[in-house]
This record gives structure tokens, sequence and C-alpha cells, in this order.
């Protein structure tokens, strides 16, 4: 139900509106031309009835003219005869038509059909008296035979036959009286049926206005109750994930406390590994032959490489984690530079490839020194790595922002598809005759440091002709860093 | 002669420090708990400790403090071995009342020359 009446509200309404414009616009439509229909029928009727409210009198009227005649004819001379024997021709020949109107006209009707064909009779006999009786009688001189006929016979039809005229007359009459009571009778309907409509028409708007109404006050009181419960489900999920994320929280710091417990306990042996070595290399426990510095030197750079690395894993645990704290001082940038290069003297001139340091004298900086030279060694560690031939360049430049060191090799490059995966952990660039070095933490580990020092690491590079790294750091700590 | 106590609770590293500082020409005292550490360093007065921060017990800062408290001469001087990677370690040596610091892994061929700079000149 809820779902259904949510997403049929828009129809509802919709149909609501169309059934009532419908409804108004049939009973308008069928109205009109019910009226209309109506005064045709009427117009027609009412035009019947006015051609025989004239051609009934005419007809009555040429029936007295014919009398008239005979009745000039009985009392005067011959002379005279001529136009009321041409009314005699004429009339009769009048009253034909008439007739012919009047009964395809009273064809529907049998009651004045019959009426009609009554009068037809009386008409044949009148005709026929004065034609074959009357008037020659008349013209034969016998005028006191004629007006007997004239006042017997023929008097006696017209008497009946304007008795049958009245008749049809007065039913024309109270027919149209009859219509235009029809008439006023069904303008009374109109008006009536039209006042109903529209009074119908307006409580159907009303019921649909009201329906509507509840409709739309049920939909917003819905949606309005779905909110709750959105924001109920809202609060829950909440709560739900920030119950997950403080276990995820408590996971993380376990796994922090156990990275880091474990790097210190490997690191514990690997100082005596380191420390031993160092002492029997430095000859404290007695001479030893070439072959056994050799293998010695190998003990202690692969312990010191091993340290690095859990130093390395305990440094990234501890910025994960958020834990890294940093020991902001002020001191001599320019010189720490020109330290770690020279803490590569030795593995440059094996190599035989040139070490430039471009530095100013003196440039102070106030940052976490440790951490700065832990990006330094790496960087410039990285460019004698991978560089056999050429030089590397350290330059160390004040901008307006801050201080940038640019490490630059003519080393082998980076090409762009290890570009992208370049400062990800474990990411070690492969390539072939080149000897895996290194645990593939460094830059990951550097960048990370950069960014808690409130710098950053760029690069660009092109393969086979060498790299430049970018340190930039902010001068001052005066916007706290992590 | 120069008395150095040792406080470090791996006895590897123990050896180490102890062959170095012997070699050298030390006496060299041993501790190896936090405890002892401030036993011996109150009763033999050492001129220089060396004092590893993590320790079982009481560790490194604590026995320093516990040391400095009580001491009646206030010259003595207390190193303390830190890790290079533990952030925060030197701090908080310094704050305990470390002379100053030497970093782990302890490397042979500097070691002696960066313990000299806190033994009273002899």
């Amino acid at each position: 139900m809820k779902g259904s009446s949510r997403l049929s509200m828009g129809a509802k309404l919709l149909a609501g509106f169309g059934l009532l414009i419908t409804l108004l616009a049939t009973v308008g439509v069928t109205a009109y031309w019910w009226m209309l229909e109506s005064r045709r029928s009427h117009e027609t009727l009412v035009e019947k009835n006015l051609e025989n409210l004239y051609d009934l009198p005419s007809l009555r009227a040429n029936l007295n003219a014919e009398r008239m005649a005979v009745a000039v004819m009985l009392e005067t001379d011959r002379s005279t005869w001529g136009p009321w024997e041409k009314e005699l021709r004429d009339r009769p020949r009048s009253n034909e038509e008439i007739i012919r109107r009047l009964s395809l006209r009273f064809r529907s009707d049998p009651v004045k059909s019959e009426k009609l064909n009554e009068l037809i009779a009386l008409m044949t006999v009148f005709d026929e008296t004065r034609e074959k009786q009357s008037l020659p009688l008349i013209r034969g001189g016998r005028i006191s035979d004629a007006k007997r006929l004239f006042f017997g016979d023929e008097l006696d039809s017209y008497r009946r036959m304007k008795v049958i005229l009245y008749d049809l007359e007065e039913r024309e009459v109270s027919e149209a009286r009859n219509m235009v009571g029809e008439v006023e009778r069904n303008a009374h309907i109109y008006a009536t049926s039209f006042s109903l409509l529209t009074v119908l028409a307006g409580l159907l708007s009303l019921a649909l206005a009201v329906f509507m109404h509840r409709a739309v006050s049920a939909y917003v009181a819905e949606l309005r109750q779905h909110r709750y419960h959105l924001e109920a489900m809202v609060r829950q999920r909440t709560a739900e994930l920030e119950e997950a994320n403080g276990r995820l929280q408590d996971l993380d710091r376990l796994k922090s406390m156990f990275i880091a417990s474990m790097s210190h306990e490997l690191r514990t042996p690997l100082n005596s590994i380191i420390g031993f070595a160092g002492i029997i290399l430095q000859g404290m426990t007695g001479e030893i032959n070439e072959e056994q510095r050799r293998q010695l030197i190998m003990v202690k750079n692969n312990a010191a490489h091993l340290l690095a690395l859990v130093n390395d894993v305990i440094d990234i645990s501890e910025i994960e984690a958020g834990k890294a704290t940093l020991a902001f001082e002020t001191f001599d940038l320019a010189a720490l530079v020109r330290e770690v290069a020279g803490s590569f003297a030795v593995a440059v001139q094996k190599k035989g490839i040139k070490m430039i340091v471009q530095a100013p004298e003196r440039l102070l900086i106030e940052t976490d020194k440790r951490r700065t030279r832990q990006i330094l060694t790496n960087l410039v560690g990285n460019a004698v790595k991978f560089t056999d031939r050429g030089s590397i360049e350290i330059s160390l430049e004040e901008r307006d922002n801050g201080i940038e060191i640019a490490v630059t090799d003519t080393g082998i490059g980076i090409t762009q598809e290890d570009m992208g995966r370049l400062f990800s952990s474990f990411a070690q660039i492969v390539t072939e005759g080149r000897p895996k070095e290194g645990s593939g933490l460094g830059l990951y580990l550097s960048r990370k440091i950069a960014d808690l020092l409130g710098g950053s690491i760029s690069v660009q590079s092109e393969p086979g002709k060498g790299s430049v790294f970018t340190l930039s750091l902010p001068s001052t700590q005066r916007r706290a860093a992590a | 002669m120069i008395k150095i106590l040792v406080v470090e609770d791996n006895k590897d590293n123990m050896y180490l420090i102890d062959f170095m500082l012997s070699h050298s020409g030390y006496e060299v005292l041993k501790a190896l708990t936090g405890e002892e550490g401030v036993e011996v360093a109150l009763r033999e007065r050492p001129d220089l400790i060396l004092m590893d921060i993590q320790l079982p017990g009481i560790d490194g800062l604590e026995t320093t403090r516990r040391i400095r408290s009580s001491e009646i001469k206030g010259d003595m001087a207390i190193v303390a071995l830190t890790s290079f990677a533990m952030t925060g370690d030197r701090e908080r040596a310094l704050q305990a009342g470390c002379t100053g610091y030497v970093e782990k892994p302890i490397n042979p061929e500097t070691f002696l020359e960066e313990i000299k700079q806190f033994l009273p000149d002899s």
C-alpha cells in the first residue's frame, strides 16, 4: 500500500483532474447538442404549423369567395358575370394546390388526414353541385331553382366544410400553443439541468479537492515518516560504523604495536651482529686474513641493510599510525646537504662518477633534522645506485615559499610506466642486468616524511637520460605539521 | 682508572660493549636491570653510565630519574643508548636527566670516540 500509493500519487491527481474535465466537457457538449437538436426539431414543427395556419384560412377564404361569386351571379345581370366566373375558375384551382400541400403535411397525422379526406369528399360534392347543377341553372335563367340549391345542399356542404376547417385550424393553433409550452418546458428543463449539473460539478470538484487534499496530506505524512525512518536508520548505521571504526582502530593499534615490538626484537640481535663484525674488522680480536675480512664486510653490510629495512618499517608504521613525533630545530641545511653528499663520497669515487653540490654557504631552516637527513640520504642514495656514468648534482635553493633541494642524476631514468608506482610501497624498478637492492620502501617513506614536514617530493625523468627528484620544504614550522 | 657502568639487558650487547671498553682500558661495571643499575651506580659512583632505554622492569628513563634524584654528586654523566628509528627516545632521555646519547647500533669505529666526550678529562 505504502509503495503503490506513493508511486501513483501523481497519477491519482491527474486522473482526478482528467475525470472532472471529461465530466464537465461531456455535460457541456451534451447540453449544447440537446439544445440545438431541440431547436432544430421545433423550428421544423413551427414552420409546418405556420404553413398550415396560412393554408387552412386560405382554403376557407377561397370557399367563401366561391360562395360569394355564386351569390353575386344569382342577384346580378348576366353582363357583370365575367370576373365572377373567372373567380369560380381560379379559386378551385388554388384549392387543389392547397389540398395537395395539406395532404402532404398531414400524412403523419391520421386524425388530420381523415378530416382532410372528409373535407376533400365534401369539396368534390360542393364543386360538382355548383358546376353541374347551380351554374347551368343560373345560366339558364332558372334563378329560383338555383337559389333553392344555393341555400340548400350547397349551404349545407359549405357549413360542414367550414366546421372541418375550423376544427383543423383550431388543432393547428392548439398545436402551436403546445409547442410554445413544450419549448418553455424544455427551457425550464435545460435551465434546471444546467443548474443541477453545475452544482454536481461543483460538488465533484469539492470532493476531488477533499480527496486530493487527503491524498497529498497522507503522502506528505508518509514522506515525513519515511524521513524519520531514514534518519533513524542513518543514526543506527552511524553508530554501527563508529563501533566498527573503533574496532578497526583498536586492530590498527594492535598491528602497529606488533610491528613496533617485533622490529625492536629484530633490531637487538642485528645490533650485536653489526657490532661484533665491526670489532673483528677493527682488529680488536687479533689479525684476520683478507678472505675473512671480505666475508665479514658482507655480514656487516647485509645486517646493516636488514637493520635499515627494519627501521623503515618502524618509521612507516609510526607515521601510518599517526604516532610519529617530530623534533623541530633550527639548523644549517647547507651543511646537512654537504654532510649527506660526503657520506656517499666513497661510493661515488668507486663508481667513477662526479658528485657536485651547489649550495649557499649557510641556509638556516626549522624542521626535523634527522627526518630531513633520512629523505636526503634516500634521494642521493637512489641517484648513486642508479647512475653508472656521468654525474650527480645536488642543488639547494631558497624559494619564495620555502626551500628546494634538487637531486639530478644522469642515470637510467624512469619509464612512464614505472613513474606511476614510484612512490608506492615495495615498488622496485627492475632493470635487466642490475641487481635488486634496497627495501622498496625508501621513496614511499621519503614522501610520507616530506608530507609530515609540510613539504613534498616531485620527480621528472627521461629513460636513459636521468632523473630529477625535488624535495620542497617550508623554511619554518609555524604551521605545526602532524 | 675510569669506571664505566653499562646498564644493558641483552647479554650479547653487554659483551660487545664490555669488550670494546675493556679493550680500551676502562673498568667496566655491569647491570642487567634498571634496579641493579641504580644500586651499582649509587654504590660504585662510576664516571660514566651507558644506559640502554629499553629494559625489563623499570626502563632506562626511570632508572636515570632514580639515580638523578638520589645521587649526591650532581655531575655523573649518563649517556643513553637510543635506537635510530625510535622517534622521541632522545628527547625523553634528555628530559629524564641524561647527559647525552649514543645511537644504536653501536659502530665500533666511532663508538669510543663518541663516549670520550662525556668522560672527565684525564
